[in-house]
């Protein structure tokens, strides 16, 4: 199987046929939505077939490449792909996938398309970069088709959102090149090259002490990197951009899922491994942001008026959960985290995919024109329900392992004090998991339940939505009945991860086998 | 019986860009005599051969440093970087210039040699450490260009333009000969090697002579180079000179300048208690200023103009750093000019497309549309202004990512936090003229682009230019190096 460059044709395949396909002269409708299809599939497969790959639990890159690109300052076009990327990859082929289908633009059909495509790619570049460049220029260019599918499709405000969507994350992201750069001359003082190499550095950092004596930099560095990851994330003060983003992006269900979590990811791939003294000094502040994360769009998500704006605020609860879990520093908060990251593009995904199904029975996006769709659209109704009870982490959905995980982590730093965490911190993030069943229930009354003249007559998902809507539920309650395909072959990669940051000897080894079962 | 001059021995290989540059010039100019009445077509031509001749002369000389005429010419790495890239934003600029002038209606034969001139001017200042060669070299660039500013002779803006640009020029180009003066009274030599040789402790009561010298000469190449406060004429300028005027304004015209400026704030190592103050005010007030204004303009010249006013700001940031230290300025200087002079000029090409006559500015309105007209051409702004921001694979990007990387190397983490800190800011207006672009136009009225060959050429070498220069950066800095 490693014979082929596998992980650069998943990148430059949709990539390269995106841009053919949003460049294309006008033809027929059906020749682009055919050819789409045909590269979104043919991702999925190579995709799927990746992870398959990762199934007996291997902590390896694999399917590396390296090809010298801009030498002289150690930059080198690098893939791979290890178990975590390979999950998400394999998410992000199948919500491209899913976003292909369910998609009926009005016009420019080709372009958003082609579109679609390009930022599937670029999110496969992202994944799959071993290199600090490469990663951050596949980071940057990710915003471009986002931005140019607002402008071109959404509603509302597009110039406005969709520039401030780019000016945000790009100002967000800028201090990560300062971070690269010093991370990168460190290298060079300690080897007398200068490398942007991820795997050379992470070993640089591990066994050769390159941090040594250089707290200050350091710190400088991590939050030159996790600013960039906050705002992507997104944490509660720097969140606006992500509300409008949802309501007005033709597309929320691929950046609910896919786009955001690349922010996450960036902490496991980069922050953790190559900044350990950072992580474990700041520790209690992003715990603390994500403990604020939790309860703020817990709280918020209950009193919006629009469905896009209670996933909205919700999602910025989730990303709460990862955080804790990742920054309880621990192998359960972080199998947690990594669950939770995957498990979460699944659930936003699978409700943003339901209302966009709901958005073409009704133009409107408030909740007050909606009720009673019980009665008029049963399998609609319960499809929700499944993706709403795995938002709110009920014991047999996906939403359940990955946060409990995440809090037990948490409780184990709390508990042994670890890196300047308490309980205090637990005790309000449990609480908040409280919160998410509060909105996500009061979303769910308001819109199906009561009367409604305007909706007694919607007819309900036909044949090709309920297919698509059924894959979702049935994908959330595999994730939560049988977890453990995911989490065994994230496993040892967590392993090595969570092992440099030493576990505290007093908690109680349980095996993760163990721990989850519902 | 010695002579007291001696003829100084001519390596004409080296000089060979120079005199194929002058002559496409002149044998413009023979064109002009013997067929005064003819359309443009034969002395584009001939141009179009000169430059080509130009740019493969230049190539050859890659790879190696030349010292000539007694040393008044010196080829070193990041000028003759800069001189290459003159010669072939010279080529796009006249590459341009024709449909333009075409479909404007407007026809300026002598558009040709002068432009050649002063692509020439640029050059030698490019080639040069000795202040009256940059001397020289700037006046044939400046003085093509105050008459090429009004070269438009029915728009009065056009006037306006280049009177405003002549009048103070000129007065910028006393300060730079009074520095000039001052250099040369203090170390009795014209070349810049006078401050570091003679900038010894020994002659303590030299060093206000420098000190002013240095005041002088950044007063007048600052001029040149638009920074803050020096700037006032860029946006008059830009906003009323014919378009493919100021695309060469710039981007080919700049680059003399700013390896001019390259070697004077280098030169003045030896005092930089002084100079990098001087340089991190200047450059400061250049990113923040040319930002602020660029902010809430609409007229995408003006908008250009002070985008190049925040570029400026953004070299001499790195150039006060290189104050501090040394740092490995050639590729990264060379990463810089590329991005900035390609991005500069795709867009120009394309705004050359888009206006309708000379007479309204091009308003970010009027770029409404263009993705729906066409999405290739769309398409190519967005790369060239995402270049601009520094988003991809592109120039801009790997320009600024060195920057940094050489800023932080040297242990200036702060110039390079200051630096970034306004390229955030500065995303914000190159983002709204690729919002501008993608938004559908009020009124569907379609006029079709005319998509001729010298169009579609310009547009590739600008898109190689951005792109390119990226993925093929290996086989690129091996010609450079290598030697022919």
């Amino acid at each position: 199987m490693s014979s082929l460059p596998y992980v650069s044709i998943l990148i430059w395949l949709p990539l390269i046929m995106g841009l053919v396909l949003a460049l294309a002269p006008k033809v027929s409708l059906q020749i682009p939505r055919l050819v789409s299809l045909i590269v979104a599939i043919a991702t999925v497969v190579i995709s799927g077939s990746i992870v398959t790959q990762f199934f007996g639990g291997d902590a390896d890159f694999k399917f590396r490449q390296s090809v010298d690109w801009i030498s002289t300052a150690g930059i080198s076009y690098s893939v791979g792909v290890d178990s975590m990327a390979a999950w998400m990859m394999f998410l992000t082929a199948f919500l491209g996938l899913v976003a292909i289908l369910i998609s009926k633009p009005t016009e420019k059909v080709s372009q958003f398309l082609g579109l679609i495509l390009c930022l599937e790619g670029t999110l496969f570049g992202i994944f799959a970069s071993l290199d600090l460049v490469l990663f951050y220029i596949f980071f940057e260019l990710s915003l471009v088709p986002v931005a140019l599918m607002i402008l071109g499709w959404g509603t509302g405000d597009r110039g406005k959102v969709a520039i401030r969507y780019v000016a945000t994350l790009f100002a967000g992201s800028l201090l990560m090149l300062v971070g690269m750069a010093i991370i990168a001359g460190k290298a060079g003082e300690l080897t007398h090259f200068p490398t942007f190499d991820i795997l050379k550095l992470q070993d640089l950092v591990a066994n050769q002490g390159l941090w040594k004596d250089s707290w200050p930099m350091q710190s400088l560095a991590f939050w030159g990197f996790m600013i960039a990851f906050l705002v992507k994330s997104p944490v509660v003060p720097i969140h606006r951009w992500l509300n409008d983003t949802y309501e007005d992006a033709p597309i929320g269900a691929i950046v609910s899922g896919v786009v955001l979590k690349v922010g996450t990811f960036g902490m496991f791939r980069l922050c953790l491994p190559l900044f350990p003294d950072a992580c474990k000094a700041y520790a209690p502040i992003i715990v603390g942001i994500g403990v604020i994360g939790i309860i703020y769009g817990g709280i918020l998500a209950a009193i919006q008026e629009t469905p896009a704006r209670v996933m909205g605020f919700s999602t910025i609860s989730h990303v709460g959960f990862i955080l804790v879990g990742l920054f309880s520093l621990n192998h359960y908060g972080m199998m947690g985290a990594a669950f939770q990251q995957f498990n979460h593009g699944i659930a936003a995904a699978a409700v943003f995919v339901l209302l966009s199904f709901l958005a073409e029975r009704s133009p409107s996006k408030s909740l007050k024109d909606f009720g009673g769709l019980k009665k008029s659209m049963p399998i609609f109704s319960t499809l929700f329900l499944i993706a709403m009870l795995t938002n709110l982490g009920l014991p047999f959905t996906g939403g359940f392992i990955g946060e409990f995980l995440a809090l037990v982590g948490a409780f184990y730093a709390g508990h042994t004090g670890a890196n300047g965490l308490n309980l205090a911190y637990v005790y309000i993030a449990a609480a908040g998991a409280i919160l998410s069943a509060g909105y996500m229930l009061y979303l769910y009354q308001r819109l199906f339940y009561g009367k409604k003249e305007e909706t007694a007559n919607f007819k309900d998902l036909n044949l090709k939505e309920t297919v698509i809507g059924g894959t979702f539920a049935v994908i959330i309650l595999v994730l939560g009945i049988l977890p453990m395909t995911v989490l065994r072959s994230m496993e040892p990669k967590i392993e090595t991860l969570s092992s440099s940051y030493a576990m505290p000897l007093d908690a109680p080894v349980i095996a993760v086998e163990e721990a989850p079962a519902p | 019986m010695n002579s007291h001059f001696t003829i100084p021995f001519f390596n004409w290989a080296v000089l060979f860009p120079f005199l194929t540059m002058a002559f496409t010039g002149i044998a413009g100019l023979l064109v002009l005599l013997f067929k005064p009445k003819s359309e443009s077509n034969t002395i584009f031509f001939v141009t179009i051969i000169g430059i080509v001749i130009t740019i493969f002369a230049q190539a050859g000389l890659f790879g190696n440093e030349y010292a000539t005429l007694n040393d008044m010419i010196t080829k070193l790495n990041p000028g003759m970087i800069g001189e290459a890239l003159i010669v072939l934003s010279l080529l796009v600029v006249v590459l341009l210039s024709r449909p333009y002038f075409e479909r404007t209606n407007t026809s300026c034969p002598e558009f040709y040699p002068l432009i050649c001139w002063s692509a020439l001017g640029g050059m030698i200042m490019c080639s040069t450490e000795n202040m009256l060669g940059i001397f020289v070299g700037l006046e044939l660039l400046s003085i093509s260009l105050y008459v090429l500013a009004g070269s438009n002779k029915r728009s009065k803006f056009s006037q306006e333009a280049a009177m405003k640009y002549f009048l103070l020029g000129a007065f910028a180009t006393g300060f730079l000969l009074y520095g000039i003066a001052f250099l040369y009274g203090a170390s009795g030599t014209l070349s810049l090697d006078g401050f570091r040789t003679f900038m010894s402790p020994a002659h303590p009561e030299n060093r206000p002579l420098f000190v002013l010298s240095f005041a002088f000469l950044m007063v007048g190449i600052g001029f040149k180079c638009g920074l803050v406060p020096f700037h006032q004429w860029v946006p008059d300028v830009y906003s009323g000179a014919p378009l493919n005027v100021v695309a060469f304004m710039a981007t080919g015209a700049k680059i003399g300048p700013f390896i001019a400026l390259y070697n004077i704030v280098l030169a003045a190592f030896m005092f930089k208690p002084i100079a990098f103050p001087v340089c991190l005010a200047l450059s400061i007030l250049s990113m923040v200023v040319g930002n602020i204004m660029a902010f809430s303009q609409r007229d995408v010249k003006k908008l250009l103009a002070y985008s190049s006013v925040v570029n400026a700001g953004y070299l001499l940031i790195y150039l006060a750093g290189l104050l501090k230290e040394n740092g490995d300025s050639h590729t990264v200087l060379g990463y810089f000019l590329i991005g900035y002079v390609f991005a500069t000029l795709g867009v120009f090409v394309i705004l050359g497309l888009i206006a309708k006559d000379d007479k309204e500015p091009i308003t970010l309105n009027s770029l409404r549309g263009l993705s729906k007209r066409n999405p290739g051409l769309a398409a190519l702004l967005a790369i060239f202004v995402l270049s601009q921001i520094g988003i991809g694979p592109v120039a801009g990007f790997v320009g600024k990512l060195l920057f940094v990387f050489d800023l932080v190397r040297i242990n200036q983490v702060w110039l390079a936090v200051i630096l970034l800190a306004n390229s955030a800011f500065a995303a914000y207006y190159y983002l709204k003229i690729i919002r501008s672009a993608y938004t559908n136009a009020d009124d569907e009225t379609e006029t079709p682009y005319v998509f001729c060959p010298s169009i579609k050429t310009a547009l590739g070498i600008c898109l190689f230019g951005v792109v390119g220069t990226v993925i093929f950066y290996l086989p690129i800095v091996e010609f450079l190096s290598h030697q022919h």
